[in-house]
C-alpha cells in the first residue's frame, strides 16, 4: 500500500493545524489522517477531500466562536488595565490626552483649510474637459511675460482651427458703476460670450434658466449682489443703469445666480454679453494679435485627447500670427479649470486665487504640533514604565507573547488617541470662529464619511505611531530581572533623550520665528514712512476726463471752508499696494542710449501739503507762477541720487526731451506703498505737459491723465461725523457718483494684512507646541523625581542640600533644552531670513533675538519642572527610604 | 459527580467494549455502526475531552503507525469514576425499565 498516494493536502494540514486544539493537535491530526486514509481506500481520495472539508468547516464554525470568546476576555481584560492604568496615573494621562488632543485639533483645522482649498472648482460638471488658455510670451527687452489673457482674434481663430473644443467664452472684467435708483456703487462687471453657461455650471436661482445671456439688453447678477440692489423684492425684469466714463446704458435684469463665492475661483457679480463689450472698441483695434482685451475659457468635446490638444495649441502661434516681432515668441497653453485656483502667477485680481504655499504652511504647522504631542506621548509613557514592570513581567510569567504586550500597549495608546480625538475635535470646533477669522475662511464641520474615515485613521495612525516605541520599550523587559528587583526599565535610553532634543528644537524654531514676525511686524507699523499717513482720507472720484477737475474743484470749495477739513488736494494715483502704488512707470532713455525708468503722477499744489511731505531743495508748485502747469517738474531724493544730480533745481533733465522744463523742488523720499519694496524715483508734474510723449520709450501702467483721486487731511473731531460729512457733500457735487473713501492708514495697515494674519498662525502654533512640549517636560520631571525618590532620600540623610539637590535633577533636562537651542538657532535663522527677504525694508536678524526666545523657553521650561523637583528636594527622606 | 448525557454514557460504554482499542477513530466508528448515524470528528472528540476534564476517562499514548502519518494515538480507558458514573447510570435506568413490558407499549 503507497501511503503516499493517501496524503492530506497540505493546504488541508496547515488548516488543521490552525484550528485543532493545542493540546491535542498530534493525536487529533492523526485521528484525521486515519480516517482519511480509510475513506480513499474505500472509496476514492476525492470523496475523503470533500469529507474532511467539510469537517473542517464544521470545526471551524466552533473554532472561531471560540477563539472569538478567548479574545474578547483578553481585550476586556486590555481595556480594564488600560482603563486603570489612565485612572491611576491621572497627572500624566491627562497630559498625554490634553497634548495629543491638542496636536489633533490643529491637524484637523489645517486639514479643513486643505481640504476646502483643493475642493475649488470641481462644482462644474465634467470640469476635466474645462480649461482657461493662457499665453507665454517672450520678448527680449521685457523678458518672459505670463499673461490670463488672450488676442481677441484668436479666440475667432480658435473654433476653426481645432474641432475639438465644443464650447468657448470671453471674459473680460471691466470696473463699471451700477446704478439703481440712486444706489450706486463701483462694480466688477464681467463680460462674456452666450456659451457660457454651457461652460461653467453656476446654478441658476431665478430667472431665465436656460440661456441667461440672452441679448445684448440683459445683465445677469448673483445672488450676492442681488440683495444688495434689492433686497426683498424679485430681481428679474428690474434696471441696472451701468456707467462707465461716458459711456450710460439700462440693461434687464434677466437671472440671478449663485456664483459659489466658497469654491469658485472665478468671481462672477455681473454678466453682461460680451458684443456689448466690442462695441464700445475700435473694430480697427480688435483685428489682428494686438487686442489683448478678454481671457477665454473652453469646453472640450467628451474624450479628446487633452495632451494633444495642447502640442497643438502651442504651436498654432506661426501658423496665424505673422504679424510677431522677430526675437518674440508667444505661446498658448491650457490650463484645467481645477488647477487655476493655485495658479499665483496669472493671478488676476478679482479671481478668488490662493497661494498653495499656505496649505503647505498649514499642514507643516499642523504636523510639528501633532509630532510634538506624539513625542510627548512617547517619553511619558516610557518614563511611567517603572511603574508597570511588575505588570509586564507577571504577563509574561503567565505566559504572555511578546507580541501580546506589544498588542496591549499599542491598544493602549490607541484607546488615548480616540479619548483625544473626541476632546481635539471639541477644541477645533471652539477655535474654529478664531480661525476662520484668520483665514477670511467660512470653514464649518461637516461629519461626511470621508471625513469621518479619515480622521479615525489619522488618529488610529497616531496612537499606532505614539504607542509603538514604548509598547516595543515595555515589552522587552526581561521577567526575572524585573521581578527581582524592586524597580526595573531605569535605564534612560539615547532615544528618549533624542526625542526631548527634537521637540524642544521645533517648539524653539517656532519661538523664535513668532518673536521675529514680531520684531518685523512692529518694525513695519513704526517705520517713518517719510510723510503723515495719519487722518487723511482718499477719495475715489469715478470722473470723466473731461470734467474731473470742475468736480474737484467745486468737492474743494464745498468742504475747505469747515473748520475740520484741513486741505484738499487731488492726484492722478491712488496710494495703493501695487509694486509701486498705483503709479504710472515711465521709461526714458538717456544721452548714453541707457534706459532710465521714473514713477509718474499728477497732482495739484496742495498734495505735498495735504500729505505731509517736505519739500527739502527748492519749492512747492505754486499759483503764483503761471508756467508751472507747463514746465515745472518735482522730484523724489531717490530720482536725485539715480539720476546723478547735484544741484537739480532749476536744471532740466536731459532725458526728459526738448521743451523748457525744470525742475522746481525736490522732496525727501517717501514711501508710495509697501514696505515690501524699495523706494522708487518719484515725478510729480501738475498736467502731462511737461512730459514729452515722443521721447517717451515705455508707459507701465494707465496714463495719468486727470485727477482721479481726491486726498483730504482732517482735523480734530468724530471721525464718523466728518465722513458724513463729506458724504453730503459728495452727493451734491455729483449726485450720480459712489462715494469711495478710506482712510490712508488703513490702506497701509492692508498692505501686511496677510503678514498680520500669518503672524498670529505662527503664534498660535508656537504657544500650543511650546505649552505642549511644556507639558511633557512636566511630565518628564515628574517620572524622573519619583524614580530617583530614594537616591534623594539617601542624599538627603547624608546631608545634601535643598539646592544642590534641584540641580542635580534639573542639570539633565536643562542640558536637554540647552542642546536643542543649539541645534534649533541654524534652521530659526534659515526660515527667518527666507521671509525677510521679502521685504526691502526688515530688521536685523540679531543674536540677541535668537538668544532671547531660547532664554524664555529655558526659563518656562525650569518653571514647569520647578514645582516637581521642589516637591521631590524638600520630601522628607524618611517617607523615601522606609522599605514598604 | 455530575450526572452524564445519554451521549456520553453510550461513549463511556463503547469504550467500556472497546477494551484497549478505545480511541477516537474506532470509538467513532463503532458509534455510527451502533446507532447508524454519520458522526462528525469534532462531535465526537468534544464529548471525549469534556469526560476526560470530568475525570470520568483516563488517557494514554500508543505508538506513532505509519497509517496516522507517524502520530501517535491517544486511547481513552474509563477511570474509576467512569465505571461508577456507568453503575449510577444502569441502576437509573433499570428503575425506570423496570414497571414497563416491551410487550405492552404502544400508544
Amino acid at each position: 500500500m503507497c501511503l503516499n498516494r493517501y496524503k492530506i493536502p497540505s493546504f488541508i494540514s496547515k488548516c488543521l493545524d490552525k484550528i485543532l486544539p493545542v493540546s491535542d493537535n498530534s493525536y487529533l491530526k492523526g485521528d484525521y489522517e486515519e480516517i482519511y486514509r480509510s475513506i480513499c481506500r474505500e472509496k476514492n481520495s476525492y470523496k475523503a477531500n470533500i469529507w474532511i472539508t467539510g469537517q473542517i468547516i464544521k470545526s471551524s464554525i466552533s473554532y472561531l466562536a471560540d477563539s472569538l470568546k478567548w479574545d474578547t476576555l483578553m481585550y476586556k481584560n486590555y481595556l480594564k488595565t488600560a482603563i486603570r492604568s489612565i485612572s491611576r496615573n491621572k497627572t500624566t494621562s491627562f497630559i498625554n490626552i490634553f497634548g495629543l488632543s491638542i496636536g489633533i485639533a490643529f491637524s484637523l483645522l489645517a486639514f479643513l483649510f486643505v481640504d476646502h482649498e483643493y475642493s475649488f472648482d470641481k462644482f462644474h460638471s465634467d470640469p476635466d474637459s474645462i480649461f482657461r488658455v493662457w499665453t507665454d510670451s517672450y520678448n527680449p527687452r521685457m523678458g518672459t511675460m505670463k499673461a490670463n489673457a488672450v488676442p481677441y482674434q484668436l479666440t475667432l481663430d480658435f473654433r476653426d482651427l481645432f474641432p475639438e473644443v465644443e464650447f468657448i467664452t470671453n471674459v473680460a472684467n471691466q470696473e463699471m458703476i451700477i446704478n439703481k435708483d440712486g444706489l450706486i456703487f463701483r462694480e466688477m462687471v464681467s463680460f462674456v460670450d452666450s456659451e457660457f453657461f454651457k461652460i461653467f455650471s453656476f446654478p441658476i436661482l431665478q430667472g431665465n434658466t436656460a440661456n441667461p445671456v440672452i441679448n445684448r439688453n440683459s445683465v445677469v447678477i448673483s445672488s450676492e449682489v442681488a440683495g444688495k440692489y434689492f433686497e426683498n423684492e424679485d430681481p428679474v425684469g428690474k434696471i441696472l443703469k451701468v456707467t462707465i466714463q461716458d459711456y450710460s446704458k439700462e440693461y434687464i435684469v434677466s437671472a440671478v445666480i449663485d456664483n459659489c463665492k466658497e469654491i469658485s475661483t472665478l468671481h462672477f457679480n455681473f454678466l453682461i454679453s460680451f458684443e456689448e463689450f466690442k462695441s464700445r472698441l475700435n473694430p480697427q483695434f480688435l483685428r489682428g494679435y494686438g487686442a489683448w482685451i478678454s481671457s477665454m475659457y473652453i469646453k472640450l468635446i467628451p474624450g479628446t485627447n487633452v495632451e494633444e490638444l495642447r502640442e497643438k495649441i502651442h504651436h498654432i502661434d506661426d501658423q496665424i500670427d505673422q504679424n510677431l516681432r522677430p526675437g518674440r515668441t508667444r505661446r498658448y497653453n491650457l490650463m484645467n479649470i481645477k488647477e487655476i485656483h493655485i495658479e499665483t502667477e496669472l493671478d488676476l485680481k478679482t479671481d478668488n486665487v490662493s497661494n498653495p504655499l499656505y496649505s503647505y504652511i498649514f499642514l507643516g504647522l499642523g504636523g510639528i504640533v501633532l509630532t510634538i504631542a506624539c513625542i510627548n506621548f512617547m517619553i511619558l509613557s516610557t518614563g511611567l514604565s517603572a511603574k508597570r514592570v511588575k505588570e509586564v513581567g507577571v504577563r509574561k510569567v503567565m505566559g504572555a507573547y511578546r507580541s501580546s504586550l506589544i498588542r496591549q500597549f499599542l491598544g493602549e495608546a490607541i484607546i488615548m488617541s480616540l479619548i483625544a480625538l473626541i476632546s481635539g475635535i471639541i477644541i477645533s470646533i471652539l477655535f474654529l470662529p478664531v480661525f476662520n477669522d484668520l483665514t477670511g475662511k467660512n470653514l464649518e464641520f461637516v461629519l461626511s464619511l470621508k471625513f469621518l474615515i479619515i480622521m479615525l485613521a489619522g488618529t488610529l495612525i497616531v496612537g499606532f505611531i505614539a504607542g509603538s516605541y514604548p509598547a516595543i520599550y515595555q515589552s522587552n523587559f526581561k521577567p526575572v530581572i524585573v521581578l527581582k528587583r524592586s524597580s526595573g526599565g531605569s535605564k534612560k535610553s539615547i532615544f528618549i533623550r533624542f526625542l526631548v532634543i527634537i521637540q524642544f528644537s521645533l517648539s524653539i524654531v517656532l519661538i523664535i520665528v513668532m518673536v521675529v514676525f514680531r520684531q518685523q511686524l512692529i518694525f513695519l507699523q513704526e517705520k517713518n514712512l517719510g510723510f503723515n499717513h495719519e487722518k487723511v482720507i482718499e477719495i475715489n472720484m469715478n470722473t470723466n476726463p473731461a470734467n474731473a477737475d470742475q468736480i474737484l474743484e467745486r468737492y474743494r470749495n464745498e468742504i475747505v471752508n469747515d473748520r475740520r477739513i484741513i486741505s484738499v488736494s487731488g492726484s492722478s494715483s491712488s496710494y495703493g499696494s501695487g509694486i509701486r502704488g498705483n503709479l504710472t512707470q515711465l521709461g526714458f532713455e538717456q544721452s548714453d542710449g541707457e534706459r532710465i525708468f521714473i514713477n509718474y503722477s499728477i497732482i495739484d499744489q496742495e498734495y505735498f501739503n495735504t500729505m505731509g511731505i517736505e519739500v527739502i531743495e527748492g519749492r512747492n508748485f505754486s499759483k503764483e507762477f503761471g508756467t508751472d502747469p507747463e514746465i515745472a517738474l518735482i522730484i523724489n531724493e531717490k530720482a536725485v541720487e539715480v539720476n546723478g544730480l547735484n544741484y537739480p533745481i532749476g536744471k532740466k533733465p536731459e532725458w526728459i526731451g526738448p521743451g523748457s522744463q525744470k525742475i522746481i523742488g525736490v522732496i525727501n523720499d517717501f514711501h508710495y506703498g509697501s514696505l515690501h519694496n524699495e523706494i522708487e524715483p518719484l515725478l510729480f508734474c501738475l498736467t502731462n505737459k511737461p512730459v514729452d510723449t515722443d521721447v517717451l520709450k515705455s508707459v507701465v501702467g494707465g496714463w495719468p491723465h486727470y485727477y482721479k483721486y481726491a486726498l483730504i487731511r482732517i482735523g480734530e473731531g468724530d471721525p464718523r461725523l466728518i465722513i458724513n460729512f463729506l458724504r453730503e457733500a459728495w452727493k451734491k457735487v455729483s449726485p450720480n457718483l459712489p462715494f469711495e473713501m478710506n482712510f490712508l492708514d488703513q490702506t497701509i495697515q492692508s498692505f501686511y494684512e496677510s503678514e498680520q494674519k500669518w503672524g498670529e498662525v505662527v503664534n498660535y502654533a508656537s504657544i500650543f507646541a511650546i505649552f505642549v512640549a511644556c507639558l511633557g517636560m512636566f511630565g518628564l520631571s515628574l517620572a524622573s523625581s519619583q524614580k530617583r525618590i530614594k537616591e534623594i532620600g539617601i542624599r538627603k540623610v547624608f546631608g545634601a542640600s535643598t539646592t544642590r539637590i534641584v540641580l542635580l535633577i534639573s542639570i539633565e533636562l536643562i542640558m536637554l533644552v540647552v542642546l536643542s537651542t543649539i541645534l534649533a538657532f541654524p534652521a530659526a535663522f534659515y526660515v527667518c531670513s527666507e521671509w525677510l527677504q521679502n521685504f526691502a525694508y526688515r530688521i536685523d536678524l540679531t543674536v540677541f533675538s535668537f538668544i532671547l526666545s531660547s532664554l524664555g523657553v529655558l526659563f518656562i521650561a525650569a518653571i514647569t519642572i520647578s514645582f516637581q523637583i521642589l516637591k521631590a528636594a524638600n520630601s522628607d527622606p524618611v517617607d523615601a527610604i522606609r522599605y514598604e | 459527580m455530575r450526572a452524564i448525557t445519554k451521549q456520553e454514557e453510550q461513549i463511556l460504554l463503547i469504550i467500556h467494549s472497546l477494551k484497549d482499542r478505545a480511541y477516537l477513530v474506532t470509538i467513532r466508528d463503532k458509534l455510527m455502526e451502533i446507532t447508524g448515524r454519520e458522526f462528525d470528528v469534532g462531535t465526537v472528540y468534544k464529548p471525549l475531552k469534556r469526560l476526560n476534564k470530568d475525570g470520568f476517562l483516563d488517557t494514554y499514548l500508543g505508538e506513532p503507525t505509519s497509517v496516522r502519518g507517524g502520530k501517535a494515538i491517544k486511547y481513552y480507558k474509563l477511570s474509576r469514576n467512569g465505571i461508577e458514573v456507568l453503575k449510577e447510570a444502569k441502576k437509573v435506568q433499570d428503575k425506570l425499565w423496570e414497571s414497563v413490558v416491551l410487550k405492552e407499549l404502544k400508544f
